[in-house]
């Protein structure tokens, strides 16, 4: 799972062109949109492609969960590992 | 038209009203004998600069004046000219003199014998001689403006009218005041008050640049008692905050005047609490001239007062200004991008450009307003807001900050992750996260240049 965390924390550094921050910077259970990293809309829609492309995951119909999914790190990590093609 | 007045002393140079005649007169009748009708002119020096200038205007010729007198800003100009008329100074490292007709100064200087029968031969000048200017467009390259003599004069006319009984019967000494300045000849700001109000107003001139404030009030404190009328711009406000030297003239100080760019509030109340008055400070462009003019008495004071004479409306979909005014053209309304609040026909409070509103994933904002909300944060001093496209990145704004003296201790003591996202939260009481800067810079200060303007090009540079 660290692993795994480090590798998303970089995708969405890179994905989001994030600057001054360090995979570090991003708390593991903080969540990453509105409050958190303060991630906005349009982050949410290029995160869904970079997370689907790299792990070959489907992103759920049920707006609900996928809200859940991609809470936080922690929970994009579990989400990914359940998930993965 | 001719000079209601024949008054002016030209301090500095010890030249009187009648001997400044002289002198334009003779340059005058032999600009007349010359061929070429369009005069690209350029002086350092103010003084030489009114000679030259009115003996242009008394030959009609086309005067077309450059903002500054850079090589290559000169060639760009000169395509609009037959002859360039000036001196430009020694860091011709690039000279590109050979590329266009430069009039030969010294055959002025030998021909200066016999006074000019003004008697006879007065000066005067057509009230539709034409006038080009240049102004900086936002994508670089110069833009000519043009105008007419009679415009510029009707613009002083009622300068007068507007400031001189409110300055006047503020002293009780009425002694005439003495025009000095900080800006240059070379645009309509500085054309218009340093030089053409004061001589057609009669008021003596005092034609001199001054680069430091040390030496404005050295030259003052060579006048006592004489009251003085500065005519500058915000660069040189804000940097009067750090160290207010004109307090030591304070007394003498009758006016303070600011246009070129916005004087932050801060700077006008700091200003009024030292030197006792507030700068009157002047909307407007070189467009428009003068469209509208404020003295703060408070720093929520931000009212614009409409000069008499021109007629405003805002548009209902975005509120932008449009003016009918005599220094563009009395009979066809000018729409500026400068978007207002019209309190009544004469005032308005200004919300920003409207060319500064842009959309970012369909949400609608104004960089402006999003620079001002920084501006409210107490780390920050002022901000400026803009778009960043970056390649294979959507589009996204970014934020160049000038930090307060606390900001700058708090950003010393954290991260700039942790510094830029407090920044971010204070934004979004405000604004959706989409147009909330995703990016920060931090500078001393603003690039401001010395027309007030920020250069948005070099600040793109900071994101690359």
């Amino acid at each position: 799972m660290n692993a795994l965390s480090e590798e998303v924390k970089q995708l969405i550094i890179d994905t989001l062109d994030l600057e001054d921050i360090e995979p570090a910077d991003i708390d593991y259970e903080d969540a990453l949109f509105v409050d958190g990293l303060g991630l906005d809309s349009i982050d949410a829609l290029e995160l869904g492609v970079a997370i689907k492309k790299a792990y070959d995951v489907k992103i759920d119909n049920n707006s609900e969960d996928s809200k859940k999914h991609f809470y936080s790190v922690k929970t994009l990590c579990e989400f990914i590992a359940a998930n993965r093609g | 038209m001719k000079f209601p007045y024949q008054t002016s002393q030209f301090l500095q140079q010890q030249v009187s009203f009648a001997q400044w005649q002289q002198q334009v007169a003779l340059y005058r009748d032999f600009f007349i004998s010359q061929p070429q009708q369009r005069w690209l002119i350029f002086f350092e020096d103010s003084y030489q600069f009114t000679c030259y200038f009115f003996a242009l205007i008394a030959a009609n010729k086309q005067v077309i004046l450059p903002p500054n007198g850079q090589p290559l800003q000169i060639v760009q100009c000169m395509e609009h000219a037959d002859i360039f008329l000036g001196e430009l100074s020694g860091l011709n490292n690039t000279d590109t003199s050979s590329d266009y007709l430069t009039f030969n100064l010294s055959q002025l200087e030998d021909d200066i014998k016999q006074p000019v029968d003004l008697t006879n031969n007065p000066l005067s000048f057509d009230k539709h001689c034409q006038l080009v200017f240049f102004t900086s467009g936002s994508s670089g390259q110069a833009k000519a403006i043009e105008k007419t003599f009679e415009q510029l004069i009707i613009e002083v006319e009622q300068l007068e009218l507007t400031f001189a009984k409110l300055l006047d019967t503020k002293q009780s000494n009425s002694s005439v005041p003495v025009v000095m300045a900080t800006v240059s000849h070379q645009h309509i700001y500085g054309l218009l008050f340093k030089v053409l109000w004061p001589i057609w107003s009669g008021r003596d001139l005092y034609l001199k640049t001054f680069a430091y404030p040390e030496h404005l009030v050295h030259e003052i404190k060579q006048h006592p008692k004489t009251n003085i009328w500065l005519i500058s711009s915000p660069a040189y406000y804000h940097r009067l905050l750090a160290d207010n030297v004109l307090v030591e003239v304070k007394e003498q100080l009758q006016a303070l005047f600011s246009s070129g760019g916005p004087l932050n509030s801060e700077a006008a109340i700091a200003i009024k609490d030292s030197l006792l008055k507030s700068p009157i400070e002047v909307f407007g462009s070189t467009e428009t001239g003068g469209i509208a003019w404020r003295q703060r008495a408070t720093a929520q004071d931000d009212v614009w007062h409409v000069f008499s004479g021109i007629t405003c409306k805002s548009s209902h979909d975005e509120q932008c200004l449009a003016i009918l005014s005599p220094y563009v053209d009395a009979s066809t309304w000018y729409q500026t991008q400068d978007r207002v609040e019209l309190i009544d026909k004469q005032r308005f409070k200004l919300l920003g450009r409207a060319d500064r509103i842009v959309k970012i994933e369909e949400k609608r904002c104004s960089l402006d307003e999003i620079g001002l909300r920084l501006g409210e944060h107490p780390w920050v001093e002022q901000a400026f807001v803009l778009v960043i496209d970056a390649q294979g990145h959507r589009r996204t704004l970014a934020a160049v900050v000038e930090l307060t003296t606390t900001g700058k201790e708090v950003f010393a003591a954290s991260s700039k992750f942790t510094f830029d996202k407090q920044l971010k939260a204070h934004l979004k009481q405000y604004f959706e996260a989409i147009v909330v800067p995703r990016k920060f810079r931090y500078l001393d200060c603003l690039p401001y240049n010395s027309q007030g303007k920020l250069n948005k090009k070099q600040l793109e540079t900071l994101f690359d």
